[in-house]
């Protein structure tokens, strides 16, 4: 038996109004995340995957129109009021952004600005804070930290940034991390060292994590269950293995397919043809219709909903890989 | 614990240190700017110790030497009142930097967290208080200015209150155009997501990134203000006679400028002087303070 889910999204839908017409960028998206999860959220460039995180801590500008409920220790996130919302940011949830470069404050010591942060959650003096400061750079494997907490953003290469900014993250100890392609900006062997801490702040801290991420090596490396999401949607949603092992959405095996593996030498990498759609209202048909090549009617004209087709492997889509090999 | 947190405070305060010395490194290399400060700061200098300097009061008059030269007891001459040319320029140098740091002062107060709020909250404030500025920008600044110092009436407080108001406009205008840029920072949804509320965003993380912007605005705002008040003072509505200022020395000299031009040069020269001073020193800084700029 599962336990109570540490967050809880139902049916979390945003829409933003732009100077062309409104445009649906989350369509009724519905997930958990267990504590000591590292859940990864994966899909291309606008398929809502960054929308869905930023909409959970409440950071879209006013023009987004955000439906559904986000469920966090059994208060609704989205009616919570600015002052008990402050309470949990950065506190109970934190939010790791992508471009460590331009993330930190350039005029203030990165001790400073982790300190900032224990001040206004724990109350602590000055002093403490930044004795918490230098703890908290030990704890990302920052070498030197004594010296490192009083160096200013400038100073720290962009892995370095990156690990300052997970410090601050978990200056609190939050229950929950939401990292939004922390590695994406950072270089392939960079990149590992902030995974391996990742996977460590879970164990050591057991920090529940929200990955997100385009890069599915990523998601293999660390996290326990996958979400596949595809303009606006969620597609597909399956434990790791399970999920790369047996791929069931059509968009997932292409996925899957159009990464290089070495030792297979191929002329060309297998794609995906064609283009995401974007929407102004929820389509009545499958988002991925015009792609599939399994597309029929039934595809075009109805809507799929996510249906268990494999045990905890949920898929939105009406010829499921597996029901297609039977 | 102790031992390692000091030597972090050493650690913070030689990089301060040496950050200082980068800047002066940078701004000695610039010798127009630094003669504007050396310039500048003999101008404050003289100012601040006018009454040690001086050798008569602004009002002294000595009927025995009316439009007299040069002498061991007039250095400068007299004008056609008797006044000691030298100390009157000592006695104006206190009255326009008064005016042009005051009214500089007092324009950056007001407007920087208007201009602040405006560019922060967006929306109809800013609506409202961006039009404002505009329409205040249309008009010229001395025109303002004048028309403020009519209203208020002539003294070197009020010309101090026109400048001031009149420089407000620009002001908000940088303060909120600096904080439109930097709202969309990525260090400030950060801080949001670190439980941040409003003023922290605003107090710790967009006014400390403007700071360099508003201190070459000020100092590019006195030499203005300077201008301002010896034109004022010309105008009779500043400072009144028998206070002493560039602007009615001028004013003065005026009906002697065939007979004594040196009435007229005098004050003119220090007028140029303070007003470029200042003008080359901002100059220089913005250039150091940019870190684009690579020499």
């Amino acid at each position: 038996m599962r336990a109570e889910p540490l967050l809880e999204v139902n049916d979390l839908s945003v829409r933003f109004e732009t100077d062309e017409g409104p445009l649906l960028a989350v369509d009724q998206v519905s997930f958990t995340l267990a504590e000591r999860e590292v859940l990864g959220i994966v899909g291309e460039s606008g398929c809502g995957k960054s929308v869905t995180c930023m909409s959970l801590v409440r950071l879209l500008p006013e023009t987004a129109a955000v439906s559904g409920s986000v469920v966090f220790g059994g208060v609704d996130l989205l009616a919570l009021g600015p002052r008990r919302l402050r309470r949990v940011r950065g506190n109970e949830i934190s939010y790791i952004f992508q471009e460590p470069m331009s993330s930190l404050n350039p005029v203030f010591t990165v001790g400073n600005q982790i300190g900032e942060v224990v001040r206004r959650h724990l109350g602590v003096s000055r002093r403490d804070a930044h004795r918490r400061a230098v703890e908290l750079l030990q704890l990302v494997r920052i070498p030197a930290p004594e010296r490192r907490v009083d160096e200013y953003p400038h100073q720290l290469s962009g892995g370095m940034r990156q690990r300052v900014m997970i410090a601050m993250a978990l200056a609190c100890d939050p229950k929950v991390l939401i990292a939004d392609e922390p590695t994406t900006a950072l270089d392939v062997t960079i990149q590992a060292g902030i995974l391996d801490l990742m996977r460590e702040v879970r164990e050591r801290l057991g920090t529940a994590i929200v990955l997100v991420t385009h890069n599915l090596g990523v998601v293999a490396d660390v996290a326990d269950r996958v979400i596949v999401m595809y303009a606006g949607r969620k597609v597909e949603e399956a434990a790791a293995n399970e999920l790369f092992a047996a791929p069931q959405h059509p968009y997932t095996v292409g996925l899957l397919g159009a990464i290089p593996r070495p030792g297979e030498r191929r002329e060309r990498l297998e794609e995906i043809p064609g283009r995401v759609p974007t929407a102004s209202a929820p389509l009545a048909r499958c988002v991925f219709a015009d792609r599939c090549r399994y597309a029929d009617e039934t595809t075009r004209t109805q809507v799929p909903t996510l249906r268990t087709v494999r045990q905890d492997h949920l898929v939105a889509c009406f010829h499921p890989e597996a029901e297609r090999a039977a | 614990m102790s031992i390692v947190a000091s030597e972090a405070e050493v650690a913070a305060v030689g990089l301060r240190r040496r950050r200082l010395r980068l800047l002066r490194k940078r701004f000695l290399r610039r010798p127009m700017a630094v003669a504007g400060l050396v310039v500048a700061l003999g101008f404050v200098v003289v100012a601040i110790f006018a009454p040690l300097l001086a050798p008569y009061s602004a009002g002294h008059t000595d009927f025995n030497a009316i439009l007299a030269h040069s002498s061991s007891k007039h250095l400068l001459g007299t004008d056609d009142l008797g006044h000691d040319v030298l100390s009157r320029l000592i006695w104006g140098t206190r009255a326009s930097m008064q005016v042009g740091v005051f009214s500089t002062l007092l324009a950056m107060v007001v407007a920087v967290p208007i201009g602040m709020l405006a560019g922060f909250y967006r929306g109809w404030v800013d609506l409202v208080i961006a039009r404002l500025t505009d329409v205040l920008l249309a008009f010229p600044f001395l025109i303002l200015a004048v028309g403020l110092a009519a209203i208020l009436g002539p003294s070197l407080l009020n010309a101090t209150l026109a400048l001031g108001i009149g420089a407000i406009p620009g002001f908000i205008r940088i303060a909120r155009g600096e904080t439109l840029a930097l709202r969309e920072e990525d260090y400030v949804p950060a801080a949001v997501l670190n439980g941040a509320n409003d003023a922290t965003i605003i107090f710790r993380h967009i006014l400390p990134n403007m700071t360099n912007t508003l201190i070459v605005q000020t100092t590019l705002t006195i030499p203005g203000a300077i201008l301002g008040e010896a034109i004022l003072s010309f105008l009779g509505l500043g400072v009144q006679p028998p206070q002493s200022s560039w602007g009615t020395m001028l004013q003065g000299a005026e009906p002697y400028l065939t007979q004594a031009q040196r009435l007229s040069v005098y004050p003119g020269v220090a007028i140029i002087l303070a007003v470029l001073a200042f003008n080359v020193f901002g100059d220089g800084l913005r250039d150091v303070l940019d870190p684009r700029t690579t020499r």
